[in-house]
């Protein structure tokens, strides 16, 4: 009866803004990227591929509430660069790993099929 | 100075050992354990299908009530291989269903004789010929079993339509193109055979014989290595050959450890989807959100 709408999980808002960016007003180079309507997913995704980068110094993700289907992502980097930079870069890197290895498994699957009808 | 995309991004390698009508086994390596996780997430709880999600009763009389049928109704696994071609109702702009965004199932049947008859899932029938019960379809290795809804006996009627639309198993798990979507880590086992020839024979088979998914395999008639690594891919680190060993005297009898950038996937499909269908939707779900994310960062920060 009062459970909130399971959509809630996935559908954005009107008007709302799908990832905002918050500096930190204390630390130097260190952001609160807030992406809404994700969930672990993500968040793990992305945090992971920013721990790979040299230059950020601090980069961790959670969830602030089972309730709210956000995920908050925090960094902080050398200054060498800038936390958007190091985001929109990691999630570069992540983009191009996913094109190939969707290439890869089309190429995979056809030459399976290939060979001789292998459904069973 | 800072690495470049090029040399941050991965080059995942891919390997496919098994494509069945129902089910996929393949290999990922070269990769972090974020992108596999990510993977079997969105296998399991993303892809969208088509699912039964409203039913409107003109009659039943059955022994089951609406709301009892409803749910197994929706339960049902309709073909959704062409589920690109539709959209989802929220974002649809008619005003309440259109074929765009739903297939309309009816369901009449009535009991005329004198023994009790089963209605399946084979007396649903669909408005769209693209979308019906996966247990409905005609093929060349047609072992499929019908899946029952309801008895009726005699005299009984049940007369409903049904109104399937896409969704993703995020929302309710009926969705969910995917039984099974699961990975594993390449197990490494390596065994001391030194320590190994210490042992009896009976030692030797007992230790053989406490690994629950038998693993090792020992051959008593060979005069080497008689003891040997039969399946690694059984292993599920339950360290009870280790234990097993402690308890001879000999912890370092064998070794056990997880490749940890390769990954063992496999995939069975409810049969809504092909299995390699799953995959691939998976990975573009996956670049979308990416893409769409990407997009909204591009668009002016702060």
């Amino acid at each position: 009866m009062n459970a909130p709408d399971r959509f809630e999980l996935f559908v954005l808002p009107d008007g709302a803004k799908k990832v905002t960016m918050v500096r930190d007003t204390k630390i130097p180079n260190a952001s609160m990227f807030t992406i809404l309507k994700e969930d672990h997913t993500i968040g793990n995704l992305i945090r992971m591929q920013l721990i790979a980068d040299q230059d950020i110094i601090f980069a961790g993700y959670r969830m602030p509430h089972p309730l709210e289907h956000n995920v908050n992502i925090r960094i902080q980097t050398n200054n060498n660069t800038n936390p958007l930079e190091c985001v929109q870069k990691s999630m570069e890197c992540l983009s191009r790993e996913f094109t190939s290895l969707e290439n890869s498994f089309i190429e995979q699957v056809q030459k399976k099929r290939n060979v001789a009808d292998q459904y069973i | 100075m800072s690495q470049t995309v090029s040399q941050l991004t991965r080059q995942p390698e891919l390997e496919i050992l098994e494509i069945k009508n129902d089910s996929i086994i393949f290999i990922l390596s070269n990769t972090d354990i974020s992108v596999a996780n990510a993977l079997r997430r969105v296998m399991i709880a993303e892809v969208p299908t088509m699912c039964i999600d409203l039913v409107e009763f003109e009659s039943n009389n059955s022994v089951l009530c609406d709301e009892f049928i409803a749910h197994r109704l929706g339960l049902i696994p309709l073909v959704s291989d062409n589920i690109d071609k539709f959209c989802y109702t929220r974002d649809c702009s008619c005003s309440d269903r259109c074929d765009q965004c739903s297939v309309e199932l009816r369901l009449n049947v009535k009991c005329t004789e004198n023994r009790p008859r089963d209605v399946t899932s084979s007396d649903l029938l669909s408005q769209n010929s693209a979308v019906i019960p996966v247990s409905s379809q005609v093929t060349s290795s047609n072992s499929e079993q019908e899946i029952p809804i309801v008895k009726l006996r005699r005299g009984q009627e049940i007369k409903l339509r049904a109104i399937a639309k896409k969704g993703v198993g995020k929302e309710h798990a009926k969705w969910s193109p995917s039984c099974v979507a699961t990975y594993q880590f390449q197990p490494i086992i390596v065994l001391n055979q030194n320590r190994i020839d210490e042992l009896t024979d009976q030692q030797k088979e007992e230790w053989v014989g406490s690994c629950p998914t038998k693993v090792y395999s020992y051959s008593p008639h060979q005069s080497t290595q008689q003891v040997t690594i039969e399946d690694p891919l059984r292993c599920v680190y339950c360290l009870e050959c280790k234990k097993k060993a402690e308890s001879f005297g000999k912890p370092d009898l064998v070794h056990l450890e997880q490749k940890q950038d390769k990954f063992i996937f496999t995939v069975e499909s409810s049969g809504a989807l092909k299995p390699e269908d799953i995959v691939l939707y998976a990975i573009q779900i996956i670049k979308r959100k990416l893409t769409d994310i990407q997009g909204q960062m591009a668009e002016g920060m702060l």
